[in-house]
């Protein structure tokens, strides 16, 4: 069984370098608990005023990276997503990859300084999950990276929007 | 959070003759600089009163030296033998006469160069004959006829509007497919390649028109990924 879950899921082995064989189908129950708790296990997005959102994790320690639904839509079909490779650190506002859709290459840059651990793999082979779930971190949906934050991240963050706030810039737009 | 104001000049910079693609390259990033430097300046914490104005947005004109560009997805995918047949020469056609050789420039072998970019899109070939069009401006500006500034999509369907309306001035129909590009009537010719980069939305790349390109060049690569679609120019 653990051997079927880990050539399911080969990033989730990536995660933590040092789980034992049984880890990985573990670790796909944890995925699915973040779905259901969502809104109190996990702090709220933050967004960019380029459209990446980040959401932290309860202990504020790691976090998933995306592009929000405005800029799915807005860019139509993604037909190519460039992954960054881990481990990666970044500063705020770096570059860490980009989507591709109508023959424009849009660069992704980090919302905070933070160390890239792992990427969202299945976007290479259906770049389509994007479009489908961009603001989606849970195991199937468009999420683009997991980050882990350093101090200076955490106070990237005060320049971030919320959602209500990224509501009404995009309203705006 | 302060409103740009409009721009009211659209800047052209033409550069003359054949120029060197690795040097109209290093002139774009430049201009894609000052751009960035100006969205970190209004964003940072210690934004200058009163701010100075937003670089103007601007059209960098060219005819490059024989180039073969690949966009991201390309990188690091040419296999030995793809490399040396890009890089091995073209001979120019043959003269119609003695007078021609002895009258042109062009007795010698061309060769093309690779160069990896940033933009969207596949391989594309650009060189003399082409006219290669590469806008500079901050998609997020407030701009006459978008006041809350252009979508990425709007973005490429205005470059081909332009070029469209382009070739219109010289009795040429060109088309949309269901690719991004310039097509000839019938859609099986692409005449103008088309691909972007957006870095904080301030665009860089654009569109690659030709007029009297030498379509050999072409023959080489499977433009733009499009396999059974051919090339034709102006």
């Amino acid at each position: 069984m653990a051997s079927i879950a880990r050539s399911l899921r080969p990033v989730a082995s990536r995660f933590v370098p040092r789980s034992s064989r049984s880890a990985p189908s573990w670790r796909l129950s944890s995925f699915q608990a973040r779905c259901f708790s969502a809104s109190s296990a996990v702090q709220a997005k933050k967004y960019t005023k380029d459209h990446e959102w980040i959401e932290l994790s309860e202990d504020k320690k790691t976090g998933y990276i995306g592009i929000s639904e405005y800029a799915a839509h807005a860019l139509g079909d993604v037909v190519y997503v460039e992954l960054p490779t881990t481990p990666m650190e970044v500063a705020a506002g770096d570059s860490i990859g980009a989507v591709e859709s109508v023959k424009s290459a849009s660069d992704i840059n980090s919302p905070i300084s933070c160390k890239i651990i792992a990427v969202n793999d299945s976007l290479e082979e259906k770049p389509g999950m994007i479009n489908k779930g961009p603001e989606d971190e849970s195991s199937g949906g468009g999420w683009f990276a997991k980050v882990e934050v350093t101090e200076a991240g955490i106070k990237d963050l005060e320049g971030l929007m919320d959602g209500a706030e990224y509501k009404a810039f995009t309203e705006e737009e | 959070l302060t409103q740009m104001s409009a721009p009211t000049i659209l800047r052209h910079i033409h550069l003359p003759g054949i120029t060197p693609f690795s040097l109209a390259q290093s002139i774009q990033q430049r201009l894609v600089r000052q751009f960035l430097e100006y969205k970190a300046l209004i964003s940072s914490p210690s934004t200058p009163s009163p701010l100075p104005p937003p670089p103007d947005p601007t059209i960098l004109t060219f005819t490059p030296t024989p180039v073969y560009t690949l966009g991201r997805r390309e990188h690091d995918t040419l296999t030995p033998s793809q490399t040396s047949l890009l890089k091995s020469p073209l001979h120019p056609l043959n003269p119609e006469s003695w007078k021609e050789i002895k009258n042109s420039n062009k007795v010698e072998p061309e060769y093309a160069e690779i160069v990896e970019t940033q933009r969207g899109g596949q391989t594309t070939f650009h060189g003399p004959g082409q006219l290669v069009v590469y806008p500079i401006l901050d998609l997020r500006s407030n701009f006459p006829k978008f006041p809350k500034g252009i979508s990425v999509r709007c973005y490429v369907h205005l470059l081909e509007s332009t070029t469209i309306a382009t070739l219109g001035r010289w009795s040429i129909k060109g088309v949309r497919t269901e690719n991004p590009g310039v097509w000839e009537e019938s859609g099986e010719r692409k005449i103008a390649a088309l691909g972007v980069h957006l870095r904080r939305n301030v665009t860089s790349y654009g569109v690659g028109l030709n007029v009297q390109t030498d379509l050999r060049w072409f023959d080489r690569i499977v433009a733009c990924g499009l396999v059974g679609k051919g090339v034709t120019s102006m």
